[in-house]
C-alpha cells in the first residue's frame, strides 16, 4: 500500500499532468468526451472501465501517441504545465508509456532491447549499461540478460516491457493493464515494480480492469465509462459512495441456507440488499451486518446446524465497480 | 546522428538475421530465383518440342527431314497413324502432329505437300513450334533446292566451257575455208593465165621449104668460105715473104710461125668445108624425117592442147562450185560461230551463278547487334531489374510494415530520437541487404555473363545501386502512407506490375499514346532497365548514361523528401485531422 499521509499533503501546485476536457473521435465513433482530471507529482492515478470503455486510447492521447479532437494533456515540466503535444520532445523525456502489448522486439535479447531503447532516448552508453542491470535486477530478469525475448514467458515478458518502458527515467509512468493475463509470480513482481517507482517519486497512472490490483496500488482511482469519466477518488471514497454494505460470508455443516434466506427476508432491520448461494457457500450483503449476523445465527442454533466458518467484509471496488455500472445501464 | 544511425541499421540486422523466414524469402528467394533463370534460359538451343510424326512409308527425304529436326534437338514421336498423331496432341504428348505424304520426293514434275497439325489453344506455342518446324522443313526444301539449282548451273558451266572450247575448232575451220577459197582463186588464176593457143602456122611444109633454103644457103656458105680461104691462103704467102726479109731472126720465127698457124687454121676450115659438102643426103634425109616426126608430134600437141583447155575450163568450173560450196560452208561456220559466242555471252551475262543466290536471290540476315550467347542475353537486363524492382520495393515495404507492426513501435515513436534517423536508418538496411542481394545477383550474372559484365562492373553497380535505391523508396513509401499490411502488400506488387507493364518488357511502349509515351519515359523501372540494357548490352559507359542517373537520383531524392513528409504528417494525425475538419463528424463532447 503506498503511503497516503505523505499524498494527502500534496497541493494543487504538485498537479503533474492537467487533463482538460479531453475528446477523441475515430471516423463517427466517440471515443472520449469532457474528460477532466489532474494527477498529483508522485500520486498513483488508477483508471478503471470495462473493455472498451476509452482507457486505451485516453493513455495513448496522455503520453502523446494520439492527438486528442478536442480538449489537451498538459504535463508539467520545470514548474510549468506545458501541452503533451505542442512539446512533444520534451513530453517524451517526461513520461515513460508501457502498453498493454509489452513494446519490444522479439528478435532481440533483453539486453539488446533495453539497450536499444536507452539509446532511442539519449542514454550514454554507461550510464545505459548501468541502468539496463539495476532494473533488470527490480524485476528479477538479470539472468536472462542475454536471452532472447521471444524465448520468455508472458510474466517476464511483461516485466521486460515495463522496464524498457521506463529505461530513460521518466517522471511519469504510464501504464496500460499491467497486471492483465500475469500469473501470480509475475503479477506480484510487477505491482512490486510500480511500488517501487512509486515510492521513488515517479508518478503512476494505471489502466486496468483489475480493479483489486488499482485498489492495492493506487492513491485515487478514475472510473471510465462509454469515453465519459463517471467519478475520481480515493477507492474508499468511491465505495462510500457507491456502496455502504458489508458482505457476510459463510458456510453451514448442512449447507441447507433456505431457512437463513427467508430468517432475512423477513428482517427489516438489516437491510438486505442480496443474497445468493455460491457452491457451498452463502453470501449476504447488508447495510445492519450486527442484526444480519443475529438472524443468521440464530435461525441456525435453531435448525440444529453447525456453522462451519463466517466472514464479514467490506465491498471490493469490483462490488463498487459493479454497482456503478449497474446504475449507469439503469439510466 | 552518425552512431544513431549506426546502431539502429544494426538493430534491423540483428532483427532481419534473426528471423529465418525472412532470410529465406527476402533474400534467397531472388537468389534462386536469377539462378533458376540462368540455368533455363543459359542456352541457344530450341524448346522442348515433341514433334508426333506420320507418313505410311517414310522415304529418304522424310527420313532426311526427321533426321534434321532430331538435329535440333527435337524429340520425334512416330506414330502408327494420322489419328493417332493427332490424338497425341489433343493429349499433350506431343506440340504438333506432322504427316508427311507417303512419296515424298523430289522428282520432275512433283509437288510435295507436307500437312501440320496443331493445337491452335497452345497460342504462345503454335506459331513458335510452326515457324521452328516449318522453317527446318523449308531450310531442307531449300537444300534440295540449290542441290538442283547446282546442278543446273553445273550444267551450264559445262557446256559454255564446251562452247569456249569447239569455238576454237570453229575458228580453225573458218580459217582451213578461207585459206581453201584463197587456193580455190590461186588455181582459178593460174588456170585462166594458161594459154593453149599457138601462134603462127607451124606446118612440116613450112618446115621442109625452110629445110631446103637452109640446104642452099649452107652450099652459097662453103663456097664463099672456101674463096676466101683461097684468098687468105695467097695473103699469108705473101706474108710470109715479106717476113723472111725481118732483120730479127726471132720476130721474123714468130711471125712466120703465126701465120703458119692460121694457114693450118685455114686449111682445117676448109677441110671441115670439104666435109659439109661431103655431107649426103641422108642427113637431111634424118632431119627430114625429123622434121616429119615433129609436124606430126605438133599436130598431137595441138590435140593435147585442146584437150588440155577444155580439162582447164572444166577445172574452172568445177573450181568455181568448190569456192561457192567452201563460201557457203564459211557463212555457215561463221554462223556456228555467231552461235557459240551468243551462247557462251548467254551463259556470261548471267549475272548470279550461285546456286544459292538464285533459290533465295533476295536473303536476309538479322545480325544482333551485340554478339548472342545465349537466350538469357537479351532477357537479362530485363529479368535482373525486374527482380531488383520487385524485390526492393517488397523487401522495403516488408521490412517497414515489420517495424510499423512490430510490439515495439509504440516505444520508438515515443522516443526522442528524430523521425528522418529512423527513415535513414530504415533506408540504410534495406539498401544494405539489397546491396548484398544485388552482389549476389551480378555473382551469379558474371558466371553467365563474364565477359559482358566485368568490363562495366563499375557503371553497372552504380546503376543497380541508384535504381535499388529509387525502388527501394517508392516501397518505403507505400508502407508510410498506407496502414494495413494486406493493402500495403497489394499496393507494392500493384505499383511493381504497373511499372512492368508501362515497360517494353511485355508490349513495346511505342504501341502506346504519344502523350503516354512522354509519361512512361519517367518509369522507374523503364528507366532504370535501359541504363543497364544500355551498359550490359551496348557496353555504354557512365558518360552515355549520367543524365538517365541523374534523372534516377532526383527522383529519389524527391522520394525521400516526400517519405519524411507523410511521416510528419501521419505522426501528427493531420491527415487525419484535415479529414475531420473537411468532413466534421458528429460532436458530442
Amino acid at each position: 500500500m503506498v503511503d497516503k499521509t505523505e499524498k494527502t499533503e500534496k497541493t494543487e501546485d504538485n498537479i503533474i499532468l492537467k487533463v482538460d476536457n479531453l475528446g477523441k473521435i475515430f471516423g463517427k465513433t466517440t471515443i472520449l468526451k469532457g474528460i477532466s482530471f489532474d494527477v498529483k507529482k508522485g500520486e498513483s492515478f488508477g483508471i478503471v472501465g470495462v473493455s472498451g470503455s476509452g482507457k486505451t486510447t485516453m493513455m495513448k492521447v496522455l503520453v502523446g501517441f494520439l492527438v486528442p479532437d478536442v480538449g489537451e494533456v498538459l504535463f508539467r515540466n520545470r514548474e510549468v504545465l506545458k501541452s503533451v503535444h505542442k512539446y512533444s520532445e520534451e513530453a517524451k523525456m517526461a513520461i515513460g508509456f508501457a502498453p498493454q502489448e509489452p513494446s519490444f522486439y522479439l528478435e532481440l535479447t533483453v539486453r539488446e532491447n533495453l539497450d536499444h531503447f536507452g539509446a532511442l532516448f539519449g542514454i550514454p552508453r554507461e550510464e545505459r549499461k548501468e541502468a539496463i542491470d539495476k532494473l533488470l535486477k527490480k524485476v528479477d530478469l538479470l539472468e536472462a540478460k542475454e536471452n532472447l525475448a521471444m524465448k520468455m514467458s508472458g510474466g517476464m515478458r511483461k516485466r521486460l516491457g515495463l522496464i524498457a518502458s521506463t529505461i530513460h527515467n521518466p517522471s511519469i509512468f504510464v501504464l496500460d493493464e499491467p497486471t492483465a493475463d500475469l500469473d501470480p509470480y509475475s503479477r506480484k513482481q510487477v505491482m512490486k515494480y510500480i511500488k517501487d517507482v512509486n515510492k521513488e517519486g515517479k508518478t503512476v497512472i494505471i489502466a486496468s480492469h483489475h480493479l483489486d490490483d488499482l485498489e492495492e496500488m493506487c492513491d485515487r482511482i478514475a472510473v471510465v465509462h462509454k469515453g465519459k469519466l463517471l467519478r475520481v477518488g480515493t477507492p474508499d471514497e468511491l465505495k462510500d459512495l457507491y456502496l455502504k454494505d458489508k458482505v457476510i460470508e459463510l458456510r453451514t455443516e448442512k449447507q441447507d441456507y433456505e431457512a437463513i434466506k427467508k430468517a432475512l427476508d423477513e428482517d427489516k432491520e438489516a437491510k438486505i440488499s442480496e443474497m445468493k448461494e455460491e457452491g457451498r457457500r452463502f453470501f449476504v450483503k447488508t447495510q445492519d451486518a450486527v442484526s444480519a449476523l443475529t438472524t443468521i445465527m440464530t435461525v441456525i442454533k435453531k435448525s440444529k446446524d453447525e456453522l462451519k466458518d463466517i466472514s464479514i467484509q467490506r465491498p471490493s471496488l469490483n462490488d463498487v465497480f459493479e454497482s456503478m455500472m449497474k446504475k449507469e445501464a439503469n439510466k | 546522428m552518425i552512431l544513431d544511425l549506426f546502431r539502429l541499421v544494426s538493430k534491423n540486422f540483428k532483427l532481419l538475421l534473426r528471423t529465418k523466414t525472412s532470410i529465406l524469402t527476402l533474400i534467397l528467394a531472388p537468389v534462386i530465383i536469377i539462378f533458376l533463370l540462368g540455368l533455363a534460359f543459359n542456352t541457344t538451343n530450341v524448346y522442348n518440342i515433341r514433334v508426333g510424326v506420320y507418313s505410311s512409308h517414310y522415304t529418304e527425304l522424310a527420313d532426311s527431314l526427321l533426321s534434321k529436326l532430331k538435329e535440333k534437338e527435337f524429340t520425334i514421336l512416330k506414330y502408327d497413324s494420322e489419328k493417332e498423331c493427332i490424338e497425341r496432341i489433343k493429349v499433350g504428348d506431343s506440340n504438333i502432329c506432322v504427316v508427311f505424304p507417303p512419296d515424298l520426293a523430289v522428282e520432275k514434275g512433283k509437288t510435295n505437300n507436307i500437312v501440320f497439325h496443331v493445337d491452335p489453344s497452345e497460342t504462345n506455342l503454335v506459331w513458335l513450334i510452326l515457324d521452328i518446324t516449318s522453317s527446318e522443313f523449308s531450310s531442307k526444301s531449300q537444300e534440295i533446292s540449290l542441290d538442283l539449282t547446282k546442278a543446273l548451273l553445273d550444267r551450264l558451266s559445262n557446256t559454255k566451257q564446251k562452247i569456249t572450247e569447239k569455238s576454237v575448232v570453229v575458228e580453225k575451220l573458218i580459217e582451213n575455208n578461207i585459206e581453201m577459197t584463197n587456193i580455190s582463186n590461186q588455181i582459178d588464176a593460174k588456170i585462166k593465165t594458161l594459154s593453149f593457143k599457138v601462134s603462127g602456122n607451124l606446118s612440116v611444109e613450112t618446115l621442109k621449104k625452110a629445110e631446103d633454103t637452109s640446104q642452099s644457103e649452107v652450099r652459097l656458105l662453103k663456097n664463099y668460105v672456101k674463096n676466101e680461104i683461097i684468098n687468105s691462103k695467097t695473103k699469108i704467102t705473101t706474108a710470109k715473104e715479106s717476113a723472111a726479109n725481118l732483120p730479127n731472126s726471132t720476130d721474123k720465127d714468130h711471125v712466120i710461125s703465126s701465120l703458119n698457124s692460121i694457114s693450118l687454121s685455114l686449111d682445117n676450115i676448109n677441110t671441115r668445108l670439104d666435109k659439109i659438102d661431103s655431107l649426103n643426103k641422108t642427113e637431111w634425109k634424118q632431119i627430114n624425117t625429123q622434121i616429119s616426126q615433129l609436124g606430126t608430134n605438133i599436130e598431137d600437141t595441138l590435140q593435147k592442147m585442146s584437150a588440155a583447155e577444155k580439162a582447164a575450163s572444166d577445172v574452172t568450173t568445177k573450181n568455181n562450185q568448190a569456192k561457192q560450196i567452201t563460201d557457203e560452208d564459211l557463212a555457215r561456220l561463221n554462223e556456228v560461230k555467231s552461235t557459240f559466242e551468243n551462247i557462251k555471252s548467254g551463259v556470261e551475262s548471267i549475272k548470279i551463278d550461285d546456286a544459292g543466290n538464285i533459290v533465295n536471290p533476295i536473303t536476309s540476315t538479322i545480325k544482333p547487334i551485340v554478339e548472342e550467347k545465349t537466350h538469357l542475353n537479351y532477357i537479362f537486363s530485363g529479368i535482373v531489374m525486374m527482380i531488383v524492382m520487385f524485390v526492393s520495393i517488397l523487401l522495403a515495404s516488408t521490412v517497414i510494415v515489420i517495424e510499423k507492426k512490430s510490439k515495439s513501435y509504440l516505444i520508438n515513436y515515443l522516443a526522442p530520437t528524430s523521425d528522418i534517423t529512423f527513415v535513414i536508418s530504415m533506408f540504410l538496411t534495406i539498401m544494405m541487404l539489397m546491396i548484398m542481394q544485388t552482389a549476389v545477383i551480378i555473382g551469379i550474372s558474371a558466371y553467365f555473363y563474364g565477359s559482358q559484365i566485368l568490363p562495366n562492373l563499375g557503371t553497372i553497380s552504380l546503376i543497380l545501386i541508384s535504381s535499388t535505391a529509387l525502388f527501394v523508396l517508392i516501397g518505403m513509401l507505400i508502407a508510410y502512407v498506407f496502414k494495413a499490411e494486406q493493402t500495403i502488400t497489394l499496393i507494392t506488387v500493384s505499383v511493381g506490375s504497373t511499372f512492368m507493364f508501362l515497360s517494353d518488357i511485355i508490349l513495346p511502349i511505342e504501341s502506346m499514346p504519344t502523350a503516354f509515351q512522354y509519361i512512361v519515359k519517367f518509369n522507374p523501372f523503364l528507366l532504370s532497365e535501359t541504363l543497364l540494357k544500355k551498359t550490359v548490352l551496348f557496353g555504354v559507359g557512365i558518360a552515355g548514361i549520367w543524365e538517365d542517373l541523374l534523372l534516377i537520383l532526383a527522383l529519389s531524392f524527391a522520394i525521400f523528401i516526400i517519405i519524411l513528409m507523410v511521416e510528419k504528417l501521419i505522426k501528427r494525425h493531420t491527415l487525419f485531422r484535415l479529414i475531420n475538419w473537411i468532413f466534421p463528424p458528429k460532436k458530442n463532447f
